[in-house]
């Protein structure tokens, strides 16, 4: 009896937690085989997560209103991005050109957000979809500021910045002078491997404020809302104006995610930096055991470890299984569509299991009543 | 009442991050300065250059310039502080100088005479603005990929007219 329950229990284990198990295992296999060190490893791992993880917080509080995998954290990339194209035509460099990049992003996260919120609204239940539809079309509109007001309309002045031609933005911008300020400031080398302290120390205070958040009134109805619209609306929660509120933060958060993920590499590609980070980001959230319905601070970190040691140790393992890197390149491109498929995939079965589980329940409950 | 202290909060929250903004919009205005060691004629006057200069900047050696030569030093802020260890001539001594530059908000890119600055005179004879050929010209850029993920996007990148 006791070892059933046991069976049982792992068999639960392994069915709530295929995605990271299976990373778990592709990472297993591949990392003797990719043939890198240890350090080496571990110092890219590292430096990805400090890239990374802010960006993938930003998606917790839509899960928590019940809103999905936020697609729409596109739109506060963009903000980031329009952001840091003032920055480097004002030439502002280091940290006060991190800074006040946050800050000028903000204004166009919040109204990005909000517009994608509203939209959302009108499209309950079916918010992933819409999210990552609003992200293309918010893509075109990007393109038509970057590309053609940018120096025509709005002034950009510094030729670092600008097309040749006089108006529009280059290709790539570079943002040399500030690449990776946050990371060298405090950062602790031990054993060869850079520990950026202060971004770490930013990602914790965000983690603190996710924990804070969910117990303030505002993220209580959050949960509210996520856990059932029609009984919070019932409770006197203004359900609308909360999912609006949670979209515009992780807006906000995705804004700034994206100006510390890009001061890490150095440039911004004006036309595509931002066009994948959601489904990255998102694919990342997903290996690490989160849910359409449910993600923890936990899943986040686990996630970025599994799914970019992925990233870094398929290319060589894929080049020393076939003679060929580019099949290392496709697995890892293949892998990240397909786990937010397999996710969507065992959320839909997971919901009509536990419906026809709760049918039974009921039919059982009023057979026995006719008995009675 | 509650109202009241809610907008107060909203606008001070505002004016803080608009404050913030405009610190670092000036305290980080970034700068690259030219430092030359040549020789300069200003007002009838020669300003011969050194035989040797070297240029620390927070302790690290930017620069070390001979005569006629010119070095580089990037500056965030509008207040640059170097140290110059100067020979002033073949075999002579060594001479350590701290100088602290005041750079002009608008320029990029500025060019600093350092016999000129050392020989005490006016800052529009020592200091001339840097303008990079490279504004004029008009070559395509070199396709550079930045993706961390190395591989193109779904939504591919206009062409640079």
């Amino acid at each position: 009896m006791k070892n059933k329950s046991f069976g049982t229990k792992l068999l639960t284990f392994v069915r709530d937690n295929t995605v990271p198990i299976m990373f778990v295992l592709i990472c297993v296999f591949c990392i003797p085989l990719s043939g890198f060190s240890f350090s080496y490893l571990l110092n890219e791992i590292i430096t990805r997560m400090g890239r990374n993880i802010f960006l993938i917080l930003a998606l917790l509080i839509p899960i928590m209103s019940g809103m999905g995998l936020n697609f729409g954290m596109t739109l506060g990339a963009m903000a980031g991005e329009i952001a840091l194209i003032f920055v480097s035509d004002w030439q502002i460099w280091g940290i006060p050109g991190v800074v006040l990049a946050m800050i000028l992003s903000i204004p166009i996260s919040v109204l990005l957000g909000a517009f994608c919120g509203k939209i959302l609204n009108m499209a309950k239940g079916r918010e992933m979809i819409t999210s990552y539809i609003i992200s293309f079309f918010m893509n075109g509109i990007y393109q038509l500021i970057v590309l053609y007001m940018m120096g025509a309309i709005i002034p950009i002045k510094h030729f670092s910045v600008k097309l040749p031609r006089g108006y529009g933005i280059r290709n790539t911008v570079s943002l040399l002078n500030m690449r990776q300020c946050l990371d060298n400031l405090l950062a602790v080398r031990v054993g060869g491997v850079k520990i950026p302290v202060l971004t770490f120390l930013i990602i914790g205070v965000l983690c603190l404020f996710i924990v804070w958040f969910r117990k303030t009134k505002l993220g209580q109805d959050m949960r509210a809302v996520g856990q059932d619209m029609n009984v919070a609306r019932d409770a006197g929660i203004n359900v609308e104006r909360t999912r609006i509120i949670s979209i515009i933060i992780s807006t906000v958060l995705a804004g700034f995610g994206m100006v510390i993920y890009l001061q890490n590499m150095g440039n911004i590609a004006t036309y595509s930096s931002h066009s994948q980070i959601g489904m990255f980001c998102i694919a990342a959230l997903l290996v690490g055991g989160a849910s359409v319905d449910k993600a923890s601070i936990g899943n986040v970190f686990l996630g970025v470890i599994l799914f970019h040691t992925m990233f870094i140790v398929a290319p060589k393992a894929g080049a020393q299984i076939t003679g060929d890197s580019m099949i290392g390149e496709y697995f890892r491109v293949f892998v990240s569509y397909g786990v937010i498929t397999l996710s969507l995939i065992m959320y839909e079965t997971k919901k009509r299991r536990q419906k026809s589980q709760m049918g039974l329940q009921l039919q059982q409950e009023q057979m026995e009543e006719a008995a009675k | 009442m509650n109202k009241t202290r809610k907008l107060l909060f909203r606008v001070g929250a505002v004016l803080l991050l608009v404050l913030i903004a405009g610190l670092m919009f000036i305290v980080g205005r970034g700068h690259t300065v030219y430092l030359d060691n040549k020789t300069l004629e200003y007002e009838g006057q020669t300003y011969s250059a050194l035989y040797k200069i070297e240029i620390l900047k927070n302790g690290e050696k930017v620069a070390k310039l001979n005569k006629r030569e010119r070095g580089m030093a990037t500056n965030i802020g509008q207040t640059c502080k170097l140290t110059l260890v100067i020979t002033k001539e073949k075999k002579g001594a060594e001479e350590t100088q701290e100088i602290e530059l005041k750079l002009p908000y608008s320029m990029d890119g500025i060019i600093i005479n350092l016999p000129g600055y050392l020989s005490g005179l006016p800052e529009d004879a020592y200091l001339t603005e840097f303008v990079s050929t490279a504004e004029t010209e008009t070559a395509p850029e070199e396709e550079i990929n930045t993706d961390e993920f190395g591989f193109s996007s779904d939504m591919d990148a206009p062409p640079e007219g």
